[in-house]
Parts: C-alpha cells; sequence; structure tokens
C-alpha cells in the first residue's frame, strides 16, 4: 500500500478497506498510437532538421536558430526499443494492425485465466 | 535572482497551482519568494486564499499594502509584461533579477513569446504537464529539435495523476521514459486542490494530508537545489541543438 493511501486510512481510522492497486499489462502499451506518433515526430526525435521540419518549428529558445539539430536516437532502449524506425521490409500497417490485434488476443486470454 | 517560469505549452494543466505551491514551499524552507501572477486571469492569487476581488499590486508598482501569504509577497505581473519595452528591460537588467529572493513567474500558456522571453533570464523552466492526450500532443512545441530529456534548464512535472484511469498510468510510463531524469516530480489528482480554492484557504492550510502536496514537496526539493546552486545566466534557455545526448538516469520521481 502506497504510504499516502496507508497515512489517509490511518488518519480516519478505516482499516476495513479492500486495497487494490492498479496494474497493466506491458503490451498495453503499444496500443496507443499517440505514443508512436510523439516518438516519431522529428521535433521530438530531433531530426527536425533533416526532414525540413526545422523551418516549421519554432525557432530556439531565446530566438537562436537551430542550426545544429540534434540527431535522432539511434538505439532507443526499453520502452522505446519497440518503436523502432520502420525498415523497407518493415511489416505494412495492416501488419501492424495484426499485431496489436494479437497483443490484444493475448491480453484477454490473460485476463479470463485461459492463459 | 533565481527567476523560476512555470509555463506549459497546455493550458489547464494546473500551471497556476503548481506555481503557487512552488512559491509557498519555497517560502516554508526559508526563502524570500515573489510570486508573480503573468496571466490575465489573475488566478494564481486564489491558490493562496485570497479572494478574486483582491487587487494584487503590479511588479513595478511601489505598494504601500503589500499582499503577503505564508511569506509569499504576491504581484501581477501581466500588466508590466505587456508594456511594449519589457524585453528592452529585461535585456538590460532593469528587473531586480539577481539577487536572493526567488521569482516564481506564472506565465498563461498561450503566452509562449513572453514565456520565451522571461526563460532567457530564468535559473529553470517548471513545465506542467497532466496524463492526457491532448497535453501529450502539445509535447513537440517545447523545444522542438531537441529530446526532451536532454533539455537543461526544464524541469518537468505531471501534474494531476489519477492512477485509476488506464490512459493516466499509461501516459505516467511514456512520460517517464521519454522525459527521463527531467521528470522531477509527480502531483496525483486531489479534488482538496479545487476544494481549498472554494474555501479561499491554501491547500496546506484546507488539507494537510493531501496527497498533492507530496508531489510538490518533491518539487519544492528539487527547485531549491536549482536555486541555491551555482548561477550561470539563463539556465532556462536553451543552448543550440546538442549532439547525441546519454540517455539519462530515471526520474528519481519514478
Amino acid at each position: 500500500m502506497r504510504s499516502d493511501a496507508a497515512n489517509l486510512l490511518n488518519r480516519l481510522g478505516q482499516n476495513n478497506f479492500k486495497y487494490q492497486e492498479f496494474r497493466d499489462n506491458f503490451a498495453d502499451m503499444e496500443l496507443w498510437p499517440l505514443f508512436e506518433a510523439l516518438i516519431r515526430d522529428p521535433r521530438i526525435s530531433g531530426e527536425a532538421g533533416h526532414r525540413g521540419e526545422a523551418a516549421r518549428s519554432e525557432p530556439a529558445v531565446g530566438g537562436r536558430p537551430d542550426a545544429n539539430p540534434a540527431p535522432a536516437r539511434t538505439a532507443p532502449g526499453g520502452l522505446f526499443g519497440r518503436y523502432e524506425e520502420r525498415s523497407p521490409d518493415e511489416p505494412s500497417p495492416r501488419s501492424t494492425a495484426d499485431v496489436r490485434s494479437l497483443l490484444q488476443q493475448l491480453n484477454d486470454r490473460v485476463a479470463g485465466g485461459e492463459l | 535572482m533565481p527567476l523560476i517560469v512555470c509555463h506549459s505549452p497546455k493550458g489547464g494543466v494546473g500551471t497556476s497551482f503548481v506555481a503557487a505551491g512552488l512559491a509557498q514551499g519555497l517560502s516554508m524552507l526559508g526563502r524570500d519568494v515573489v510570486a508573480l501572477d503573468m496571466t490575465a486571469q489573475d488566478g494564481l492569487k486564489l491558490y493562496f486564499g485570497i479572494a478574486p476581488d483582491q487587487r494584487l499590486p503590479d511588479f513595478d508598482e511601489e505598494a504601500v499594502d503589500q499582499v503577503v501569504v505564508n511569506g509569499v509577497l504576491l504581484r501581477s505581473g501581466w500588466r508590466a509584461a505587456h508594456e511594449v519595452d519589457f524585453a528592452d528591460g529585461l535585456r538590460a537588467g532593469e528587473f531586480p533579477f539577481d539577487g536572493e529572493t526567488i521569482y516564481v513567474a506564472d506565465v498563461a500558456s498561450t503566452d509562449v513569446a513572453l514565456a520565451r522571453q522571461l526563460r532567457d533570464h530564468a535559473r529553470l523552466h517548471v513545465c506542467p504537464l497532466t496524463p492526457t492526450a491532448m497535453a501529450l500532443a502539445q509535447l513537440p512545441h517545447i523545444s522542438p529539435g531537441r529530446t526532451l530529456d536532454a533539455l537543461t534548464g526544464t524541469a518537468f512535472v505531471l501534474n494531476q495523476l489519477d492512477e485509476t484511469r488506464r490512459f493516466a498510468r499509461h501516459a505516467a510510463v511514456f512520460l517517464r521514459e521519454l522525459l527521463g531524469s527531467n521528470l522531477v516530480a509527480q502531483i496525483h489528482r486531489d479534488e482538496s486542490v479545487n476544494e481549498a480554492v472554494g474555501m479561499q484557504q491554501t491547500l496546506a492550510r484546507y488539507a494537510p494530508a493531501s496527497a498533492a502536496l507530496a508531489g510538490l514537496a518533491t518539487l519544492v526539493t528539487v527547485v531549491d537545489g536549482h536555486c541555491t546552486a551555482p548561477a550561470t545566466h539563463g539556465d532556462a534557455a536553451q543552448p543550440a541543438a546538442p549532439g547525441p545526448s546519454p540517455k539519462p538516469s530515471k526520474s528519481a520521481a519514478a
């Protein structure tokens, strides 16, 4: 139990609450296209200059020109490792949807106790 | 003076609340603090328990009746910030931003130009976000062309976090990974924040056990560390785009 919840219950004199921690299947993280869009956004990845985005983007703080944009992360790790740059032989969007569908099915089966 | 600029690219994420809590927390640590409301909404004072009809003296006004709450001096900076010569005054060093007093400026999300001017002279830019899709969608506007975990003068705060909501939990995980050690604090959603304003009391007085205060305390500690560290001019102004940055460590607040 988190300390703030424990403190609150103690202050209230309540000891008969059922405490539930909300947990997520890590694969759920794949299901938000917004996250992937942000990771691929050149203004965040540092690729703005390479894709001609710099001209459309706001200038650097203080009005200094963004002459030397940071390169993109070349080897993202952790969560973002799953958002790797697409290659020519990358699965089509339909394949991506299939993967998401598969993950969803797996989640459903885990939630249903089948796996 | 250390100038702390509180500004978010997304409105409604609790920037004024964060600025007010930060100012009060720094004051509790014994710092001399001035809270500057740079918004036309004039809402910062509400988080200090001040009535909506009480006017704050202007930033550059010789005020007889000062407004002080919990040791924090409150001033309105909106009019002064929109004078035609404000930017020139900042550049000329006409503002007292070099003493011991910490100035916490609350800047409206839409006032991007003002935020940029102030960040050039600030020790730190505090950027509140909420774990919502609309707030995350504004991330590319913060510092285009730079990875957010490599910004040296920006500290992100995840505000109004409600872990009973699925997207909020996922967004928190996502932001911890994206922002790295620049995500310095998480503040849990707490209705007592709203109720305290309704009661015209500070949150610390109305709900001293509020979960939101714990997150604020973390932020205060981080910001105080920035304020007491040796200063370099305009720390919150980002340098020209850097080269590859090392992967930062995980957020201390994670």
